[in-house]
């Protein structure tokens, strides 16, 4: 009899329902309102920041709900189980909404180095009634589901492997973890500011270097690809950035800077050491492994260290500090005319030959589409 | 060979049909029966290489700038062309447009060593061309030999320019690094008739798209961009370009 009835409702179901949700699009979605990222920080936590996150189901006749469960996502809400959305019957227009999400329900005391996911669950579904017992039933038709993260594990310092400098750049090879959303360049000028000109070939060319704009925006070039990414806005004058002085050499590359990242910044937290830093320059590219910080200063010396940040916002320890100087660097063309290349650039208004034979080989086609008119019309 | 005449048909056949009124057989090519036996007004190109412009051969030059910056590297140069017939004389006459990209890349050269940097500079080219083509098919149609030997010749226009490790457009006092180049194509070259590896998807091909045949051929080019003899920088040179045409 049981097995009879749960049967029919069975059939009930597979009948009723995609009739009645069949004219819509049918879905359930969850989604992060654009820009979110997935997860809280521990300085989310504790700020007791929330996450927007959209919910919509077009189920007509369906009743709809959302909540958070620790585990997997469960046909109905746990006791206890926040509800972000109580229990609803969908209308012909759908259910749609906004829900903000706190840091806590995920994971409320703010741990250090922990990870831990919540998942937010969207339900759609009937109450099934058995027509000879009597008794109800939750089936659910559709559902869908969001992770939520708490995320207060930093990512592994970055290994600064080598530093090299380009033109009014200095390019950077590093190694560091997979966990990783953004790479952020600290860096800043070792002794006083280069007053040589050079030279277009050697000697004499009007230095390219460029001051630091301390308002500017600094964009990242990483050769991985994150070029897309804005840069940071300057976070203020640096005392110490981790970077001891190691002023009068110039064209080196790579080497290591006294102090490391650690010099006079042994109490303070990453976050705390890289707001400290004057100049900054992000990739955005996590898997990059190399990048290059642009708009230097040619012959002044540099000391850079690295810092990686994951999803989440957590900082690593910054890597250890290295060294490097910018330098003219002479690009094809330049090599081409210091070796007494005559190019100028322009379009050859000069070229007689070529404007004479324009104009000729237009006659000429014409001459030729009129020969074939007239075959054809024979 | 049967799989790569089909898939170049597969591949290639969604562009050949933009700009084409309709995608059924034509009434005249349905009537004309034999594989490429339908008119023939349009072939389209796709041609690639390498080439080494003679930028070191430049008079003056006091070192071999090319060489230092690019070494032994060749320019990759893409191109495509499309033709159209004008008379037949033992084969089609026809008037080409062609255009393509060439580039080819190097790093930098530190001031402090001489030794190559990290930056990257590049020379890249955009060769336009205004050809007259002629293809003897002579072999084909008489005796069924599917080879067709070709020239091509036409007045060229070479857009050029080079990049610094910023990316931007290089420059050297009041002189940028970007400009174009008059000259001129010469070439002769050899394609073979795919057709007669599958008669049967040659001909689905025609009436499905309209493309009489497919060619593979090879040719012997002459491209000079040098203003004629002009002075300032050389991208001229002689190479080898292979690619498939397309008859419709």
């Amino acid at each position: 009899m049981n097995m009879r009835s749960g049967l029919l409702a069975a059939i009930a179901l597979a009948v009723l329902v995609p009739q009645t949700a069949s004219a819509q699009t049918s879905t359930i979605t969850l989604a992060f309102v654009e820009g979110e990222k997935t997860g809280f920080n521990q300085a989310d936590c504790k700020a007791k920041k929330t996450k927007s996150v959209r919910y919509e189901c077009n189920y007509p006749g369906t009743e709809f709900m959302v909540f958070l469960s620790s585990g997997s996502c469960p046909d109905e809400p746990p006791d206890g189980a926040v509800m972000v959305r109580n229990k609803v019957t969908v209308g012909a227009d759908g259910v749609a909404g906004v829900a903000e999400i706190k840091a806590e329900d995920v994971n409320e005391d703010c741990p250090d180095d922990t990870t831990s996911t919540i998942r937010l669950c969207a339900v759609a579904g009937f109450k099934s009634t058995n027509v000879y017992g009597g008794s109800t039933t939750w089936q659910v038709y559709d559902r869908s589901e969001l992770t939520l993260t708490y995320d207060s594990e930093p990512p592994s310092a970055p290994k600064l492997a080598e530093t090299v400098g380009g033109e009014n750049s200095i390019h950077l090879t590093w190694e560091g973890g997979s966990d990783v959303d953004q790479w952020i360049a600290c860096y800043e000028k070792i002794g006083e500011a280069p007053s040589a000109v050079e030279d277009a070939c050697g000697a004499g060319r009007e230095t390219s270097a460029l001051e630091e704009d301390p308002g500017r925006d600094y964009r990242g070039a990483s050769d991985g690809g994150g070029e897309d990414d804005a840069g940071v806005e300057e976070t203020g004058e640096s005392e110490d950035a981790g970077v001891a002085e190691d002023a009068g050499e110039t064209g080196d590359a790579g080497e290591t800077a006294d102090a490391g990242g650690e010099s006079g910044s042994g109490t303070l937290s990453p976050a705390e050491q890289l707001a400290t830093c004057a100049l900054q320059f992000r990739f955005a590219d996590g898997s990059a492994r190399k990048g290059a910080i642009t708009k230097l200063v040619n012959n002044q010396k540099y000391g850079v260290k690295l810092f990686a940040m994951d999803a989440a916002g957590n900082l690593s320890p910054p890597s250890a500090a290295l060294t490097a100087t910018p330098q003219q660097v002479y690009d094809f063309y330049e090599r081409y005319r210091c070796q007494g290349g005559a190019e100028e650039g322009g379009f050859g208004c000069s070229a007689g030959a070529g404007m004479t034979l324009l104009p000729l080989a237009g006659l000429a086609v014409l001459g030729l589409l009129r020969r074939r008119d007239t075959r054809s019309a024979e | 060979m049967k799989r790569m005449v089909t898939l170049a048909l597969v591949l290639l056949a969604p562009s050949l049909a933009l700009g084409q009124e309709e995608i059924l057989p034509s009434q005249e090519s349905l009537r004309a029966g034999p594989v490429g036996a339908s008119s023939r007004d349009w072939t389209l190109e796709f041609n690639g290489g390498r080439f080494r412009p003679r930028i070191d051969e430049e008079p003056g030059l006091t070192g071999s700038p090319y060489n230092d910056i690019f070494g032994k590297k060749s320019m990759w140069l893409f191109e495509g062309e499309l033709d159209y017939k004008l008379f037949d004389l033992l084969g089609p006459f026809s008037l080409g447009l062609a255009g393509g990209y060439g580039v080819v890349w190097g790093r930098g050269i530190a001031s402090s060593d001489g030794q190559p940097a990290p930056d990257t500079t590049t020379l890249s080219t955009v060769p336009l061309r205004l050809l007259a083509v002629y293809r003897f098919q002579w072999f084909n149609e008489a005796f069924g030999i599917p080879l067709v030997p070709f020239v091509k010749a036409g007045l060229a226009h070479t857009i050029w320019w080079i990049t610094n490790g910023t990316g931007g457009v290089a420059g050297f006092g009041e002189g940028k690094a970007l400009g174009g180049k008059w000259g001129y194509q010469l070439s002769g070259g050899l394609a073979f008739e795919l057709n007669i590896l599958d008669r049967e998807a040659a001909r689905d091909f025609d009436q499905q798209w309209g493309v009489n045949s497919v060619l593979l051929q090879v040719q012997y080019a002459r491209l000079t961009a040098d203003n004629f003899g002009g002075a300032g920088i050389d991208l001229s040179d002689d190479a080898w370009l292979f690619g498939l045409a397309f008859e419709f």
